[in-house]
This record gives structure tokens, sequence and C-alpha cells, in this order.
């Protein structure tokens, strides 16, 4: 097994390699930048269980050796093979990344919604600074600016209305064995605009590769961001995204993950507030069977009064899986009249599946209304008994519960397309209303 | 058709029947009748092969099967059906999709074949309707939100549904105003036919005076202490329990 330092050394003569083909190379402002980021990736290193917030996952491959970036793609795959993965978002406009790097032959940028730009982030924008950010981050993002080759400028102009999502396809390409990809975006709802931007990931079954990606989302005064994320990596796919969300006065900002895929996954996301008034909605699911991994780690910072959080996470987990929700709501001093509420409902349906739940409230003023609750347990014994009683047979009866279980989740999806599409990935897991191929259980 | 011998049942440890002996045929309607917690619902229950009530002595033989060896399923196959006491919610199942693969899973289970959606919502309608029932609770999630008359009815529809050989109703008229427990009462008497038997669980004369039972039993402290014809009932409203040597301890 390779030392930590041989990895943090790794990464560095890779970033040494790199650095001149990076995008904004030129400028030594953004060169400073990387060089900052790399230091303190290296000082940190790859995040161990030793780390409070590492506490439950453990990096496994990526703790062993340096995962190397891709080279270009240009070939292989095409449009009718991506319309395929996401048949109810195949109509609408969408950027794809192939081992972290846009195809723009891939895209379909027509009917992107009046009002909505678009850049990459290759094409070294000029707001690339800002895009870059590398503020109280951890060591991944910190590696992730280092490294990071392209990505989304997504910028959305004031007053915009909403339009059809925007849909950000992230794909690995079948020889992507110790790849990494650093994938970076930057969404920018500028004030009383709206708008919905899914973003999927998918990659080969056979290759341990892994994604590293990052997202920076601002919304703006009075605007409106719904973010969705279906994580279906390849089945021996690692996958780690962090999502931080920045919110003025009375924006919105709803959130919706799929996760089911990869043998090891992270989805982290941070929420700042801002400005009053402004509220967010995080909600998850995770559906983990094998001996997949799946970290769901939120945190939302009330900064200023007259906020709204609410979270609800629900997993389903078989086989051997292990899953992990990690929430944490920080409530400052001055951020009375806070409203945060957090729910985590985890679905066992074998004995060697597991889940830890980590729910924490730092509360700092006296007048809010916070709570948080986590429940862990089977199918509810009396309506598998009911269904059965009706007739249905007993992987049925549980292949019914759980999707029940996960349609009461994605039925709360707004728009109809990424309803659909969320809808029938989940259902393709559990087996479908009547397949009940695989829900059964442990019994 | 349904013959129950010495039957011992325990739950949660503790014996809850203690020696049931029942003989029910077809065509025929028995009533159960007995104070709170004297098992009648445990009996229900058994019938319908709920887990964790456990068969420790005596048997169950159904059409000369042994019940008791049956999955709730296989049970539901053969044409036993329990409408439930307190029946069950079940968020995220739609109403109809449930009543569908219901209807379905006990077709293919008794050899017939598969309704088409179009089939099964014409047959559908046609029992909501005589049921009185609003259709626009189906489209709900199973008894989400229904109010306790609404649940019971649903469990009438299920059976009307299913057209069991063997039903047993579990208070089934507990709840129900005056003219739901007639609509019931008018549902269960279309379903009642030489080849069906049904066994009746309530605390009150007023069902029976509906649904005119055959036989009826009385269950106090897990045991039978007394039978007899429809006037039984009607001796029990007048005089309570206290006839039969039943205390409110034993209750
Ligand atoms: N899991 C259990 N563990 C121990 N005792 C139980 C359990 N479940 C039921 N019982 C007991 O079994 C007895 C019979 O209960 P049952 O529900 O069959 O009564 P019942 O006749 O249907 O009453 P009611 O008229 O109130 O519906 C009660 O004393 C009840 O407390
Ligand atoms: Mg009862």
């Amino acid at each position: 097994m390779a030392q930590a330092t041989d990895i943090t050394q790794a990464y560095a003569d890779q970033f040494a390699r790199l650095r001149a083909t990076l995008p904004g190379a030129a400028d030594p402002k953004l060169a400073a930048l990387r060089e900052g980021a790399l230091a303190r990736f290296a000082r940190a290193g790859v995040p161990t269980p030793r780390l409070e917030d590492w506490k439950y996952t453990r990096l496994g491959a990526l703790l062993d050796a340096a995962f190397e970036p891709a080279p270009p793609v240009a070939n292989g795959i095409g449009h009718d093979a991506i319309d395929a993965l996401s048949p109810a978002l195949a109509g609408g406009p969408r950027l794809v990344f192939v081992n972290g790097l846009l195809r723009a032959d891939l895209c379909r940028l027509d009917g992107l919604p009046d009002g909505m730009r678009v850049e990459s982030l290759g094409a070294a924008p000029a707001d690339l600074a800002e895009a870059l950010a590398d503020r109280d981050a951890d060591a991944l993002w910190s590696l992730n600016v280092a490294l990071a080759r392209d990505g989304a400028v997504v910028t959305v102009a004031k007053d915009t209305a909403e339009g059809d999502p925007l849909h950000i396809v992230h794909l690995a390409r079948p020889e992507a064995e110790g790849e990494a990809s650093h994938t970076r975006h930057l969404i920018r709802i500028e004030p009383g605009a709206a708008a919905t931007v899914v973003e999927s990931y998918f990659g080969p079954d056979g290759a341990t590769y892994w994604n590293n990606g990052a997202c920076l989302a601002r919304v703006g005064r009075d605007a409106r961001l719904r973010h969705f994320r279906r994580q279906q990596e390849g089945a021996a796919g690692l996958h780690r995204t962090a999502v931080r969300v920045e919110l003025d006065a009375g924006a919105a900002y709803e959130s919706f993950g799929l996760f089911m895929g990869g043998a090891l996954g992270r989805d982290e996301i941070s929420v700042r507030f801002a400005g009053e008034g402004a509220s967010c909605t995080l909600d998850g699911i995770y559906l983990g069977r094998g001996t997949q991994h799946l970290d769901c780690t939120t945190r939302v910072d009330h900064a200023v009064p007259h906020c709204t959080s609410h979270e609800t996470y629900r997993g389903v987990l078989d086989d051997k899986a292990h899953g992990v929700f990690q929430g944490l709501i920080r409530v400052e001093e001055q951020a009375q009249k806070t409203d945060a509420h957090m729910l985590s409902k985890t679905l066992l349906l074998s004995d060697r599946a597991a889940v830890d739940t980590k729910p924490e409230l730092e509360i700092l003023a006296d007048d809010v209304q916070c709570s948080h609750g986590a429940t862990t347990g089977d199918l509810d014994p009396a309506a598998l008994f009911f269904l059965r009683s009706r007739g249905l047979p007993e992987a049925l009866a549980r292949a019914m519960l759980v999707e029940a279980f996960i349609t009461q989740m994605v039925e709360g999806i707004g728009p109809d397309a990424v309803r659909a599409d969320f809808a029938a990935a989940a259902s393709a897991w559990s087996g479908g209303e009547s397949g009940g191929a695989k829900a059964g259980g442990s019994a | 058709m349904l013959e129950i011998k010495n039957l011992h049942v325990t739950v949660g440890g503790k014996e809850i029947l203690h020696g049931i002996n029942l003989t029910l045929d077809e065509g025929q309607v028995h009533a159960v009748m007995g104070p709170n917690g004297s098992g009648k619902s445990t009996l229900a229950y058994v019938l319908a092969g709920r887990e964790g009530y456990d068969v420790t002595e005596g048997e169950i033989v159904f059409d000369g099967k042994d019940l008791n060896a049956m999955a709730p399923e296989e049970r539901a196959h053969a044409g036993v059906f329990l409408a439930f006491q307190y029946p069950v919610e079940i968020p995220g199942v739609s109403g109809l999709n449930f009543l569908k693969s219901a209807l379905n899973e006990v077709r293919k289970g008794r050899g017939e074949s598969e309704l088409d959606a179009v089939e099964f919502l014409k047959l559908m309608r046609e029992r909501v309707s005589e049921l009185k029932m609003d259709e626009a609770l189906l489209k709900r999630p199973v008894n989400v939100g229904f109010s306790g008359g609404e649940k019971k009815r649903n469990e009438i529809l299920q059976m009307s549904l299913l057209e069991p050989r063997l039903a047993v109703l579990d208070e089934t008229d507990s709840g129900l105003d005056i003219d739901a427990l007639r609509i019931v009462a008018e549902g269960v008497n279309s379903l009642r036919s030489p080849k069906r038997a049904m066994l009746v669980i309530t605390h009150y004369q007023r069902l029976l005076s509906y649904i005119v039972p055959d036989k009826v039993h009385i269950l106090a402290g897990g045991k039978i202490v007394a039978e007899g014809g429809k006037e039984l009932a009607l001796e029990l409203e007048e005089k309570g329990y206290a006839m039969f040597g039943v205390t409110d301890e034993a209750a």
C-alpha cells in the first residue's frame, strides 16, 4: 500500500506536468491560485476516517494510488447513447463531459432558455477566478481547484423566467481505469431569475475511475435554482462531488439527489445563507446493494435571520450496502427566526446492510424552530402482511413497499421531465411496480 | 370447508387461544362475538397467516388442506380473505395499482387469466358504485387519510373484487354510520352463496340483523364458551357476557 506522502507527491508531480496546459495558465493570479490549492491539498492529503467528517467513509482506492487525468476522447459515443441514458430529458438542452472534458459535438444548446448563457471553463472565460474559488475548502475541493481542466460556467441573467432544465451529463470512458476527472462548474443565477439544472453521472461498470466534481452555485436576490443530481456511476466507480451554495436575500435553492451508482459515492452539499428571507430544500435518496458505500453529507449555515431550510433524505440498503447520512445545521447567534428541519429515514432490507446517521444541530440563536429526526428499520410488517393477505407474493409485496418508500420522495420533484427521469431510474433499481425482480429481501 | 380443531395460539410468548373448535360449512355464515381482548382478532389473524401468531397445538383444515402450512398469499389464492379490524395505511402505493395487483395475483393463483387495465377498471367501477364509494379515494395511496368508515368500505371493496371462498370480517361494522352499515351489509349479503362461507366478528347484534348468521359462537378468555343460533346474539345484547360466567377480569 502506498504511503500518504507518496500519493500527495504523485499529485504534485501530476500538477507540475499539467499546469501549463490548464485553463488560465498564462494568468499569474490564476497560477498562484492553483498552486495555493495544491499546497492546501498536499498539507491535508486525501481524507481518511481519522477526520471527524470522514469517520464513516474510507476512500479505499483513493488512498492507495494517485488517479491520472484521462486523455481527450474524440469518439466512441453518440447522441443516441446519451439520449438512451435519460430518455425523459433527451429533447432538452444539454452539455456533455467525457472524463471531465467538454464534448462540444455532443452538446445541444439550441434549446437553451433565453437569458441562460453557458461557457466552458476549459475556454478560460473571464470569470475563471470566481469559478476556481477555494475558500474554506477541504482537501478534495482544493485538489479539484488545482487540477480542474473543464466544467460549465452557467449564467442566468437577471429576471430570466424559468425555462427547460439544462442537463449536464458526465460520462467516464470504458478505458477509465485509474483515471480521475476534476470537473468544475459555476452556476450563477442573477437577481429575480429562475433556472433548473440537472447533473447526471454515468460510467462503465468495469473500471475503477474517480469523479472528483465540484460545483459552486450562487443564487442572487429573489432568484431560484432547482438543482438535481443523478449519480449512477459504473459499478466500480468512485464518486465524490461537492456542491457549495450561496444564497442572497429572498433566494430559493431546491436540491434533489438520487444516489445509486458506484462502488463508493459521497455527495456533499453545503448551503450558506447570506441574505434574509432565503430558503433551501435539500432532498435525497440513496439506493445501495452489493457492497456499495453511499454517503450523503450536508451542511447548512444559517448566518442571517429569517431563513428556512428543510432536508429530507431516504435510503434503501440491501445486501451488504453501507449508507451514511451526516447533516449539520449551524445557526449563528444573529440568525433569529431560523426555521430548520432535517429528517432521515433508512430502510435496511438485509441484516448485513448498515447505515450511520449523524444529524447535528449547532444552535447559537434562541428564537428558532429547529428539529431533526432519524429512523432506521425494515419494511413495516403490518403493511407487508396486509399486501400478502391480499394475494401479493412476498417478493412483490416487498418490491411494492420499497418502491412506495422511494416514490414518496420522487413524486415531489417539480419539473415533469426530471420527475420522469428520476422515477424511471429509481424504478429500474427497485424492480418496477410489477416486476419485483430484485427488491426481495434478505429472508 | 373450514375445520378448526383444538387450536392453541401463542402471541408474543403468551397463549391467547386455548383450544378452539369451530366448523364452518359451505354456504354458511357464522358470527363470533366476545368481549374485548377475548382473542377474536387473534383467531382472524391466525386464519390469514400473520407472522408472530404461532399455532402451538391443534389444526386448521381448509378445503382439506393444512392452512397453517401456507403463506398468507397462498391462503389468499386458496380463497381466504380477512377484512381487517384496523385497515393498514400504505403511503406511496396507489389504491388502484394495489387493487389491480391483488386481483390479478389472486386470479393467477386460482388459475384464471389476468385482467387488462380496461377490464379491471370496468369491474372496479361496478363494485365501487355498488358500495357507493367515491372513486377518487382509490387514486390516493391505500387508506392514507381515509376516514374510519372509508377504510372499512375499502376492505369490503377488496372482498367484493377478490370474491373469496372464506371471508373473515373483523369488526367491519365498527366505525360505520347507519347508512354505511346497511350498504356494507348489502355488499356482504350479495356475496353470500352456497359456495362461500363467512366468519363475522362483531360486538353488535345490529350487524347480525342485516347479515343473519346460521350460528353464533361466543369467545371469552381464548375459549368458546357458548354456541347457538341467531337468537344467542339477541340474548347477549340483553344480558351481557355475565350470563356466560364471564366477569370483567376474564374479559
Ligand atoms: N404481541 C402480543 N403480545 C402479548 N399479548 C398480545 C399480543 N397481541 C395481542 N395480545 C393479547 O391478546 C389478547 C387478545 O387480543 P385480540 O386482539 O385477539 O382481542 P379481540 O377479541 O379482537 O379484542 P377487541 O374486541 O378489542 O378487538 C389481548 O389480551 C391482547 O392484549
Ligand atoms: Mg379485535
